[in-house]
């Protein structure tokens, strides 16, 4: 069966329209279900922030920063806008809106499908994006991943539209579609701000000629600044600085470029055992890729009777100093505050029963990392969020072998094959749902761990072996890149949902041309692709299994 | 003929370069100065001050301008709501030690028959400041709950609340959270000693 993306004469299978309607009627429904099934879920960790800002925003009239971050303001807005119009069942109205919006997201995955792998291809990727469970879980929970990815997708596909098709007649309004939907997305996620750029580069030497491809390109540009720019603008008059949509890079550098290692898939099941006094999943953490300063448990003796050692010499000598009229050798607090951290940390550990294998990794705290600047050292978000960024590059900068390891640990956190769903499975949020019940509870969580596990496979494989339109090859590559590039501050499952589409379309093209592969390099990139994937799992393997063993799979047999 | 379809063709990039730059036009035109916020400040409209205190608060260093001590004191005892309610919320909890709204707060719990504000103002007040994202964070355990939505918009939309009913479900809330401070929030005398500045201005948090 030919590959369609092969044919460089612009002539694509047209798309199925009745077909691809009804597999998305099938996957509304099965949304609308889920929907049903869980009912109006309680708010949990962002959903109540975004809930909690479209509050305030009716009631003050404007809206407000987080202190941390500043959030785009898209998604509160329709949340105040939701709640001002049906009240307190405005959550819910939110939710149903989600439902109807990720058909944009199954539309699109067909019709990127059809266009490089044809018609077969494209049905096969509709109904797996029915049955995407993680994917479909997100429209009954107040997080924006289905309205972003509903503009972002379409925008994304016009611009492989442009790319494609060389010379359009219809291209200026491909062009401002692309914006409009990119610019929209934008006002839920700012992530992307700067992939825009990227794909208004991409357009230029797909359109047929310089000067067409730099009208395109401007052009997408313009269409994208004239819809921000207002927010710009406000945002200018509040905090005396342009920011564009938004700004979470401080506060992701807090989180991703310091000392303790964050992950806000396992942070709320830490807690969770924490309260239920169960050991904590940061013991069986393969540690190597997140200590700053990893040590085997055998050596932590030495290494603090050293320390002990160390402080005892800096104290007196401090104490020396200032007897002599001197001040006191600020060295000497900070190796005391080094010391009870050490002693704390050792502490939990020699608590631990079992004890600590004499060859696991722990953390001998030399650097106890950075702390968020606070007023009135900041003004505001925008300033602060600056400080942090640059106090995260200066951390990063003097520990550099931590920052190549605990970047791999970030892909892994990526690429974890659990998901939010799985997080509610876990943490008890379906309980009270009938998917809470013992039979579903299991059919479901290894439904929605396989559904990630077999696109992400087939997803890469498909993109190293049967993807073979230049265009395509690049605008997915560039996209796939950039949201990696995000996710080396902070990952975690969520951050690759706006990308499982396009991993998606890939894995059904690989099911249905996998026989058209030929040559060996091809076939040991898609080798080497699946084992790095492996092993990023083999990372996260030993947290992710107790968790799910523990408190998804038996947690409720008992 | 073939240099009208050229201009034709860039015809929407002039559209959207005016559109750019009467947008910027309008959005400078928009911008209040500091001037025109301290007037707002003094005799605008509810609205109006609530939105002057955000910027002033965000706007440039604050340490000199009219969100003193005094002026914040006198907003958490100001006769409308609307400007209330904004000393509760993260642009003036960032600038001074919320000590004051604290007590406010905690003084239904602790000593209810000395509460200063009705029921409603309170748990308003109450709702809007102890949030992940509010005017204190006091940690992601105390985030909303839908009860507490529920309750909240009715008291927005005028509606009175039952005590019996309300107060029991935050106390329980109170104490199911693990973070140390969260089961009352009386002022912290010596935390507030420690990070009192010596311009009186100090971390909101």
């Amino acid at each position: 069966m030919p590959i369609p993306a092969q044919n460089l004469d612009g002539e694509f299978e047209s798309p199925p329209w009745r077909t691809f309607w009804v597999i998305a009627a099938a996957g509304l429904t099965l949304r609308l279900c889920l929907l049903w099934i869980v009912g109006d879920l309680d708010l949990q960790s962002d959903e109540a922030n975004y809930v909690y800002l479209g509050i305030a925003w009716n009631h003050f009239g404007f809206y407000f920063d987080q202190h941390r971050y500043l959030w785009p303001p898209g998604y509160s807005w329709l949340m105040a806008r939701s709640l001002n119009l049906f009240g307190e069942n405005g959550m819910l109205a939110v939710k149903y809106l989600q439902v109807f919006a990720s058909v944009s997201i199954g539309m699109t995955t067909m019709l990127l499908t059809v266009r490089l792998f044809g018609l077969r291809a494209a049905r096969i990727a509709g109904w797996i994006w029915v049955a995407y469970l993680p994917l479909a879980a997100f429209t009954h929970v107040l997080w924006n991943e289905t309205f972003f990815s509903a503009l972002f997708l379409p925008g994304l596909y016009q611009i492989l539209r442009l790319m494609q098709r060389g010379e359009d007649p219809r291209a200026t309004w491909r062009v401002v579609v692309a914006g409009l939907c990119l610019a929209g997305s934008l006002y839920l996620k700012e992530s992307p701000q700067f992939l825009v750029v990227v794909l208004a580069l991409l357009l230029v030497p797909f359109a047929g000629g310089l000067l067409e491809g730099v009208r395109r390109a401007t052009l997408l540009l313009l269409v994208v600044a004239a819809c921000i720019l207002p927010w710009g603008m406000r945002n200018l008059n509040v905090y005396g600085k342009f920011i564009p949509l938004g700004t979470s890079l401080g506060e992701n550098a807090f989180q991703g470029l310091n000392q303790d290692y964050r992950n806000f898939d396992l942070i709320p099941i830490e807690k969770d055992r924490e309260r239920r006094d169960i050991p904590a999943t940061r013991n069986v953490t393969r540690h190597w890729f997140d200590y700053v300063e990893p040590i085997l448990y055998r050596d932590l003796q030495a290494r603090m009777d050293a320390l002990r050692e160390n402080v005892s010499t800096a104290m007196k000598a401090s104490k020396d100093q200032v007897a002599a009229g001197g001040d006191a050798d600020p060295r000497a607090g900070a190796l005391q505050a080094q010391l009870l951290r050490n002693t704390t940390l050792q502490q939990r550990w020699l608590d631990q029963t079992p004890q600590k294998d004499p060859d696991s990794l722990v953390e001998f705290a030399g650097n106890v990392g950075w702390l968020r600047a606070e007023p009135p050292q900041v003004i505001n978000t925008a300033q602060r969020s600056e400080v942090n960024w640059a106090n995260g590059l200066r951390f990063a900068k003097e520990h550099p072998g931590w920052y190549a390891r605990s970047r791999i640990r970030k892909l892994a956190d990526l690429f974890t094959p659990t998901s939010f769903f799985t997080r509610h499975l876990a943490l008890g949020h379906y309980d009270e749902t009938p998917l809470g019940g013992h039979l579903l509870r299991k059919l479901t969580s290894l439904w929605a761990i396989a559904c990630p596990m077999i696109v992400l496979l087939l997803g890469i494989v498909g993109y190293t072996t049967v993807l073979r339109s230049r265009p395509a090859w690049l605008l997915f590559g560039c996209t796939f890149g950039y949201f990696l590039c995000t996710t080396l501050l902070v990952a975690m499952s969520r951050f690759r949902i706006p990308t499982m589409p396009l991993l998606i379309a890939l894995a059904a093209g690989c099911v249905v041309h996998h026989r058209t592969v030929e040559g060996r390099t091809r076939k040991a990139l898609a080798a080497v692709a699946v084992l790095l994937v492996v092993f990023l799992w083999w990372i996260t393997w030993p947290e992710n299994s107790m968790a799910f063993r523990e408190m998804v799979w038996r947690r409720y047999s008992a | 003929m073939k240099h009208r379809a050229l201009i034709l063709r860039w015809a929407p990039h002039l559209a959207l370069l005016l559109l750019l730059a009467t947008e910027y036009k309008l959005g400078l035109s928009a911008s209040q100065s500091q001037e025109e916020l301290r007037v707002a400040l003094d005799e605008g409209t509810p609205r109006q001050k609530a939105w002057a205190i955000h910027v002033l608060a965000n706007r440039g260093d604050p340490t000199d301008g009219p969100l003193h001590r005094m002026y914040i004191q006198k907003a958490i005892l100001d006769p409308d709501p609307l400007v209330a309610d904004m000393t509760y919320m993260v642009d003036v909890c960032r600038l001074l030690q919320p000590s004051r709204q604290e007590k406010r707060l905690s003084v239904r719990f602790d000593e209810p028959t000395k509460a200063q504000d009705n029921l409603e103002d309170w748990f308003r007040r109450f709702e809007f400041y102890r949030r992940k994202v509010g005017g204190r964070p006091l940690g992601g355990s105390l985030r909303l709950k839908q009860q507490e939505v529920k309750w909240l918009l009715h008291v927005l939309s005028g509606g009175k609340l039952d005590e019996e009913e309300v107060m029991p479900y935050l106390e329980r809330r109170q104490e199911g959270t693990n973070s140390a401070r969260m089961h009352r929030l009386a002022p912290n005398r010596k935390r507030d000693r420690e990070q009192k500045g010596s311009t009186g201005l100090i971390p909101g948090r």
